[in-house]
Order: structure tokens, then C-alpha cells, then sequence
């Protein structure tokens, strides 16, 4: 038998101990580079509309790149789990075989939630590219 | 020195030829070649060792203790010029020809037989308990297979017969065979350093070195493991050299001490001897900056300076600019060492005047202004009441991603802990690693936001605050517990209180001097518009804190400073804004024994001239029973005694603080705490139980204990424990056989 929950109620700052779930975290993850995605779409649209750059020629090329680093990001970044793990680990808190094997899982998920994010990129790039026709 | 090494009366040398030696140092001197100039490691230094005998070596930092340890291995780097020998048995392990610079310069044949002959001897004949339990291991191998490999390089077993000898070595070193499948993340720092004592104890070595096999772990586990160690010295060791810097520990172990200062050994001779008829100042000088719990309300003086220079040594007696009482010849000739009585030896021109007494060696300990049970300093500046705070591991973003749907870890590191500082006391929180003693400090401070409860702090009378005053119950307390950062009333509070950091080689940026370090909380408070206001609050701060001249400081980078001198420097960055209340962190933890009394020493000067009051957070009960008034006792975050620190000393109620006073070494020889009444360690305060926290460790414990949360009983004299029974229903579990203490056996923890 172990102890009740905590009693945290009276003090705004108990509010920052609230659990966050995993769907909101994910969404987070996505959110980040789609909204990114959707702002190299949209800026460089005024400048296309002055005349001062081709939007089919400059724009694939600007999300081609951004493609790239989403893809890297995906390769390289931990995710946090490094953090994660040591935090646990100060805290003399049991991390054994199968929480290891999750946090490997999920980097692995993530990492291709990332190339996935990353294809999104390369793929608007390419298709906007093709609408924009062979150029000269 | 001319003295404990050199000449032929050797200082360590045994008189009657008793078993044969083990090791023989002759005359060794190392010194590396660097950038710098040439440091002089060792300087002379002669020690025999016999059969079944064990020497302690004793030093500060920087003494030459490793240096001697990684000679006797022949693990010297390329850089050293080594002269004089050290023989292991009869073979010479380290010397002029073949160690340091001169065995690159070996042909390459007779430096292939020179290496296989040195590990031939190294694991099998001389094995090593290195310092620093975690770093001894491979961290993605598993304890078995890190003692098997001690078998599989050294021997000719098979697979069936290493397992069944690591087998073997796991129990003899005390450990549950059940470690052997597990990572060295998952055992406990106690465990960890007895894996490792397993380790090099795996091929039954001739000789071991332990260098410093109790420093990082807790007071309760130290004790048990020096009882081990005793138990082993008896059962399955030869021959151990002990090294520490802890008087207590050396004293425990060893049979014979060598006090080593500046790469020399200044005294020797048997424990007794040094500790009770010390013939060096040097060694009184360490002596009397232990505080140990007999002499707690006595002033204890710690050595004022640094060690010498390894790169300038001065001309006579290395340790003379620190001696109190050295004189003019001391300065000039090195001394010669004298044998004061059969086997003790001591490298002083005074040291018969000092043994005898006719020479003071240090000024008589003065008392501490007496400090009656229950002195009340002032009304309550910082009240904490049912203060929690908990950690959600998963409330991060990363814990959400890789926590897993079962498990939500939440760390009660503090749970609904009561405290009240009063104005101008000094107030001492002691506990294992663990207990939540540095959550308390920050979340009193407002560093965390707690989780729940109230924290309340009285403003001075000349303040404005805008939040609103606690009730009339209360008397003039503000709450700031849910202030909002950045208000006005949130910052007159942050800069009233202030925090004194653990580590300073961590805490001090290396890239700012010590003036712009100082400067900095006056910057932040805007408080640096006039240059010459801000040299002034600096320089008084730094006085304050005894670094004098501070002129001297002021452009000097942390580099170029001691650990006690940073330390200081830590402190007078939290006094320049003059703060009311000082939470110093375990303050003295990282430094050097000599310093740790001196920096104690500063705040109690802190407290009697500024009226300061200081939360002083520890694990060392001894330490805060020199300087507190209160304690509280904390464990997994909760407090299970407080009281006036004399109280607590003298009557102990709960059953871990008797555990803990018990456990705390004292520098004599004959000390034998008996049987640390507690079982396994401190567990993590994410699984802890519905009742009494210290349940599952308690020998006492009953039913009741897990289930139901223990009550407050009080003793007068503002002394509570948290605990189900009164201290006759304790002593009458004891004698009734319910008592259910078991012999301190390691197993894993709760």
C-alpha cells in the first residue's frame, strides 16, 4: 500500500506539475514542423504576387532544404529521452530492460514520424515544382 | 623532505623484523614534467608494509596520496621522473630504469617483459578500490561480467569455475548474488562500492589499495561499510593501504598511519600514537579540524592557508607558512625525522616539545557561546506549513513521450514538511542523500514553486509588500508561496533570501573575475549605478567573508582560487545584497577537510555579526550539531524529529536519527559503532508507504507501522518526533524479542 495522491491544489504553480498526455506531446512534435511548412508556403506568396521572385522556382527549392533539416532532426535529435533517463536515474527511480526497449520504440517512432514530416516537405516541394512546369 | 624519507631511520620501517614485507617504498621521489615547470609529487617518501597489516594514509587534496598509490601499481604517466624504489615482494614494480619517462626509453623487448611481469602482479598481486565507485565501472556491462573479467585475463578457469568464484567474491563482499545480473545504474551508491571492493578482492590480491572507499556515500552506509571492511581486513584480506582524507575512516581501518603533506610523509607510527600523542603539528592541525560530535560546542580551528606550491616548494619545513607556531629555523631547514617513541616518527624541529605538550601546537579550543535547550533566537521570519512539493516525471515533455501508459512517477521529494526559521538562528536539515533536504531549501526559497502548503516570510518592518498578511495567527507573515514571479513583493522577498550552492568548482563562472561574479545580484537588482557604491558593496561583501585583502581577490578568476576561497566567494556573492535569510547547501561537502571547518566557522561569524539566519543543509549530523541550534531530521521527505540541536544530540527519539548519530565515525581507534540499527538504504520517495516512511528500514517496526501515518509526539523543549511509539514502548519492543532488526546485510534497497 502506498501513500494517497498529492494534495496540490491551493498553489497556481501546482498547475505546471499537471500530467501532460502523450497525444498532446506528439501533437506538439507535429505541430512544430507542419506550422513551419505552412509558413515557407505562405511568405514568400506576397513576394510572388509583386513579381519579385518565381514562387515555382524558389519555393521548392527553400522547402526542399527545409525537408532535409526535418530529416536530420528526426535522425539525430533524442527526442529528450537522454534527459528523460538521467532524471529517473537521479532520482533513484527503477529503470529496467522494458523501459529501455519503450524509449528506444518510441524514438523509433518518432524518428519516423520526423522522415515522414520531412517527405511532406520534399514532396510539396516537388510538387509544386512540377506545377510550376520545366523552367529554362 | 629531508625528514620521513630520507636519512636511514627510516619512519615507516617496523622495528622488529615481524612477518616478511609485503611492499617496500625506498626513498621515492616522482616528479612530472609540465608546461608549468616540474611538480614534485613525492618527495622521499620510505613505508614498508608487513603481512596482516594495514597502513592508512592521510592528507588533504594534492598531498601525494594517489600519486604514492598509482607508483606502487607502476601506473605512473610518461611524464614522471621516478627515483628511489618500490618493491613488491621481491620484485621491483617501480624505480629510476623502468617506470615513468625512462620505460619508454627501454628497448622493446625488455619493456614487452616489464609490462607482462607488472600485469602479472597488478589484480592478482596488488588490486585497487578506485575512487569513485561509478566511474570503477563499465556502464553497459553487468556486474558479472565486470568481476569475470578480473578471472578471465588472470587465470585459466573455465566458464562453470569463474561463475562459481564470482560467486564466491559477491558474497564475501557482503552483496546479494541477485547484483550480479544488474547494470551498475541500478544498485545504490553503498552497493556500487561494494561491487567494486568485490572486484579487488576477486583474485585474493596480496595487497589492496582503497583509495578513498568511503568519500560520496552516506554517513549510515559509511559506517557499514567500514564495519565490512574490518570484518574483511579480518577474514580475507593480507595486506590494505587505506587513503583518505577523512581522520575518522583511517582511524577505523588502519593499524599504522602515514600523514602525508606536500608529497612527503610528515608523520607515522600506530593509530593510537598519532591520535592520542600526535608529534606534528601538521597532524594535531587535522586532528582539530575534525568536528566530531564528543567536542561539538567547542570551536574548532581548521589550518589557515593552502598547501605549498608543487611547482616552488619552499626552502625548509614544507608545511611551516601554515604552522602556527613555526619559527625561523623552520622556514629555512628542512626537519630532520625524529623518532619519538619506538615506530612513531615525525618530521618537525619540535616535535618531542609537540607530543609532549611543552609546545602547543594549536590554541585550546574555545567554547561556542552556550546554546540552551530551546533558545528561542527571534520570532518566526519563515514559516512553512504542510509545504509539499512533488516532481510529476511525466508532467515533462519527454516523460510523456517515453514514461508508458502504466507507470506515473511522482517524487514526493518534500511532503507536507512543517518549519519555522527564526530570526538570527541557525537551522540545520540533515538526511541521507535522498530525504528531499535540497528540495526543502529551494522550495523555501521559492526556487520551486511548491506544490502545496503554505510558505509565509516576514518582511522587514521598513517594507511595503502588496500581498496581503497572513491572519492575525500568523503574526505580520506574508504569504509568498503564490506570488507571482516578477511582482514587486516576489523580488523584495528573492533578494532578502539567498542560496550558498554545493559545488563551487560548479557554481562560479570561470569566465568572470571575482569582482564581476560579486557584482552580479547588484546588477540584477539594479542596484550598480554608482561605480563606486558597487566597488564598496563588493569589497565589504568579500571582508565579510574573510578574503582579505579583497583588493587581491577582485581581479582573480575562480581558477586561480582554493575551494575554500571560492566557497567564500559563493557566499559573498549571496551577502552583497545583504540578505536576511542563507540557505548554504551542503557548503562544505566538496572542500577539503582543513577548510570545511573554516568555512563552518564563517557562518557562524555571519550569524553573530549580520544577524543572519542560515538554513544550513547537510548530511553530516556531527557538522550540524557544531553549528545549529535546531535540526530537523528529514527522511524520504518527510521530517521525523526536530528539535534544539543539544536535544537531539543528547536524547535521540526516532529511531533514524539514532542511526544516524551512531554511524558517525570518531577519530580513535577503539570506536565501534556496533550494530547500525537499520536495514538496506534509502529507497526513492516515488513507491513509499501509506504509513510511517521509515518503516521499511526501521528495526522496531510493527503492523501498524506500514499502514497507518505515525503521529507528532512531543517532548517539550519544542522537541517532536514523528513515530507510533513513545521511547519506553521502543525500549519495551526491543526487549520483548519483537524487535526486528537484522544483522546489516546489502541487499537492495526498498
Amino acid at each position: 500500500m502506498t501513500a494517497p495522491g498529492p494534495d496540490a491544489g491551493h498553489l497556481p504553480g501546482a498547475d505546471r506539475d499537471r500530467d501532460v498526455p502523450l497525444a498532446r506531446a506528439l501533437g506538439t512534435l507535429v505541430a512544430v514542423p507542419v506550422a513551419v511548412l505552412v509558413l515557407l508556403l505562405a511568405l514568400p506568396v506576397p513576394f510572388a504576387l509583386a513579381g519579385v521572385l518565381d514562387y515555382t522556382s524558389v519555393v521548392p527549392t527553400i522547402l526542399f532544404m527545409g525537408g532535409i533539416v526535418v530529416l536530420f532532426v528526426g535522425a539525430w535529435w533524442d527526442f529528450g529521452a537522454r534527459k528523460y533517463v538521467a532524471t529517473l536515474l537521479a532520482h533513484h527511480l527503477p529503470f529496467g530492460e522494458t523501459d529501455l526497449v519503450l524509449v528506444h520504440r518510441r524514438q523509433f517512432h518518432l524518428m519516423l514520424l520526423y522522415f515522414a514530416l520531412g517527405s511532406l516537405y520534399l514532396a510539396t516541394a516537388f510538387g509544386i515544382a512540377a506545377l510550376g512546369g520545366p523552367s529554362g | 623532505m629531508a625528514g620521513a624519507a630520507a636519512g636511514p631511520p627510516s619512519p615507516l620501517r617496523s622495528g622488529p623484523p615481524a612477518p616478511p614485507p609485503v611492499l617496500e617504498v625506498d626513498d621515492l621521489s616522482v616528479r612530472f614534467d609540465t608546461d608549468d615547470g616540474v611538480v614534485r609529487a613525492l618527495d622521499g617518501v620510505s613505508l614498508t608494509i608487513r603481512s596482516g597489516e594495514t597502513l592508512g594514509i592521510l592528507g588533504e587534496s594534492g598531498s601525494g596520496k594517489t600519486t604514492l598509490a598509482f607508483a606502487i601499481l607502476s601506473l605512473l604517466p610518461e611524464n614522471a621522473v621516478v627515483s628511489g624504489t618500490v618493491r613488491f615482494g621481491e620484485t621491483t614494480v617501480a624505480g629510476p630504469e623502468i617506470s615513468g619517462r625512462a620505460a619508454l626509453r627501454l628497448p622493446r623487448r625488455a619493456r614487452r617483459v616489464l609490462t607482462a611481469k607488472l600485469a602479472d602482479i597488478r589484480w592478482k598481486g596488488i588490486s585497487m578500490v578506485f575512487q569513485g565507485s561509478m566511474n570503477a565501472f563499465n556502464p553497459v556491462y553487468t556486474i558479472e561480467r565486470q568481476i569475470a573479467e578480473a578471472f578471465l585475463l588472470h587465470t585459466t578457469l573455465n566458464r562453470t569455475e569463474i561463475h562459481e568464484r564470482v560467486l564466491e567474491t559477491i558474497r564475501r563482499a557482503g552483496l546479494d548474488p541477485v547484483v550480479l545480473r544488474s547494470y551498475p545504474h541500478e544498485l545504490s551508491g553503498g552497493m556500487k562500492q561494494r561491487a567494486v571492493i568485490a572486484m579487488a578482492l576477486a583474485l585474493r590480491p596480496r595487497l589492496v589499495i582503497a583509495d578513498e572507499p568511503t568519500t560520496g556515500l552516506d554517513v549510515v552506509i559509511q559506517a557499514r561499510l567500514i564495519g565490512e571492511l574490518r570484518e574483511l581486513k579480518r577474514t580475507a584480506l593480507d595486506s590494505m593501504i587505506v587513503i583518505s582524507h577523512d581522520i575518522g575512516v583511517v582511524a577505523q581501518l588502519a593499524d599504522r598511519v602515514a600523514v602525508m603533506y606536500a608529497g612527503q610523509i610528515l608523520e607515522s607510527g600506530s593509530v593510537l600514537e598519532i591520535y592520542k600523542s600526535a608529534a606534528n603539528p601538521y597532524t594535531k592541525a587535522l586532528i582539530d579540524s575534525y568536528p566530531s560530535l564528543e567536542g561539538a560546542r567547542h570551536e574548532v580551528r581548521g589550518i589557515p592557508g593552502a598547501p605549498p606550491d608543487p611547482i616552488a616548494p619552499s626552502p625548509g619545513c614544507p608545511f611551516a607558512p601554515r604552522c602556527g607556531y613555526a619559527e625561523a629555523i623552520c622556514r629555512t631547514t628542512p626537519p630532520p625525522s625524529v623518532e619519538v617513541e619506538p615506530g612513531h616518527w615525525s618530521a618537525c624541529h619540535f616535535a618531542r616539545e609537540v607530543r609532549s605538550g611543552r609546545r602547543a601546537a594549536s590554541p585550546a579550543p574555545e567554547a561556542l557561546a552556550p546554546v540552551p535547550p530551546g533558545r528561542v533566537a527571534g520570532p518566526p521570519i519563515l514559516r512553512g506549513e504542510r509545504l509539499t512539493k512533488y516532481f510529476h516525471l511525466r508532467g515533462t515533455f519527454a516523460g510523456s513521450l517515453f514514461g508508458g501508459a502504466a507507470a506515473v512517477p511522482l517524487v514526493r521529494a518534500v511532503d507536507g514538511i512543517d518549519i519555522d526559521l527564526r530570526a538570527g538562528e541557525i537551522f540545520a536539515v540533515v538526511g541521507e542523500s535522498g530525504s528531499g533536504k535540497t528540495t526543502l531549501g529551494k522550495t523555501l526559497l521559492r526556487l520551486l514553486t511548491p506544490s502545496g502548503g503554505t510558505l509565509a516570510y516576514r518582511f522587514p518592518e521598513a517594507s511595503s509588500p502588496e500581498s496581503p498578511r497572513i491572519g492575525a495567527a500568523g503574526g505580520g507573515l506574508t504569504a509568498v508561496g503564490d506570488l507571482r514571479a516578477g511582482s514587486r513583493t516576489f523580488r523584495a522577498f528573492r533578494k532578502d533570501t539567498q542560496l550558498i550552492f554545493q559545488d563551487p568548482y560548479d557554481s562560479l563562472d570561470p569566465k568572470m573575475t571575482v569582482f564581476d561574479i560579486v557584482r552580479e545580484p547588484l546588477l540584477a537588482y539594479r542596484m550598480a549605478a554608482d561605480p563606486d557604491r558597487v566597488v564598496t558593496r563588493v569589497t565589504e561583501a568579500l571582508a565579510a567573508v574573510s578574503l582579505a585583502p579583497p583588493q587581491n581577490f577582485l581581479d582573480r578568476y575562480p581558477h586561480e582560487l582554493s575551494g575554500g576561497e571560492r566557497q567564500r566567494v559563493a557566499a559573498a556573492r549571496a551577502l552583497v545584497l545583504k540578505p536576511r535569510i542563507l540557505v548554504a547547501d551542503e557548503p562544505v561537502s566538496m572542500l577539503d577537510v582543513s577548510l570545511r571547518i573554516g568555512f563552518l566557522n564563517l557562518l557562524e561569524k555571519l550569524r553573530r555579526e549580520f544577524g543572519m539566519t542560515i538554513l544550513y543543509v547537510t548530511h553530516d549530523i556531527a557538522s550540524a550539531r557544531y553549528l545549529a541550534d535546531r535540526i530537523l531530521v528529514m527522511y524520504l521527505g518527510v521530517g521525523v524529529e526536530s528539535g534544539p540541536s543539544q536535544r537531539i544530540l543528547e536524547e535521540p527519539l526516532h529511531p533514524y536519527t539514532k542511526a544516524l548519530l551512531q554511524a558517525v565515525p570518531v577519530p580513535t581507534a577503539d570506536w565501534n559503532p556496533g550494530r547500525i540499527e537499520i536495514v538496506g538504504e534509502i529507497g526513492n520517495a516515488v513507491d513509499v508507504p501509506a504509513g510511517c516512511r521509515f518503516a521499511r528500514r526501521c528495526p522496531y517496526r510493527q503492523p501498524k507501522c506500514a499502514a497507518d501515518p505515525p503521529p507528532r509526539q512531543s517532548s517539550g523543549w519544542d522537541h517532536w518526533y514523528l513515530c507510533h511509539f513513545s521511547p519506553e514502548e521502543l525500549r519495551s519492543i526491543r526487549g520483548s524479542g519483537e524487535f526486528s532488526g537484522s544483522p546489516a546485510s546489502a541487499r537492495p534497497g526498498p
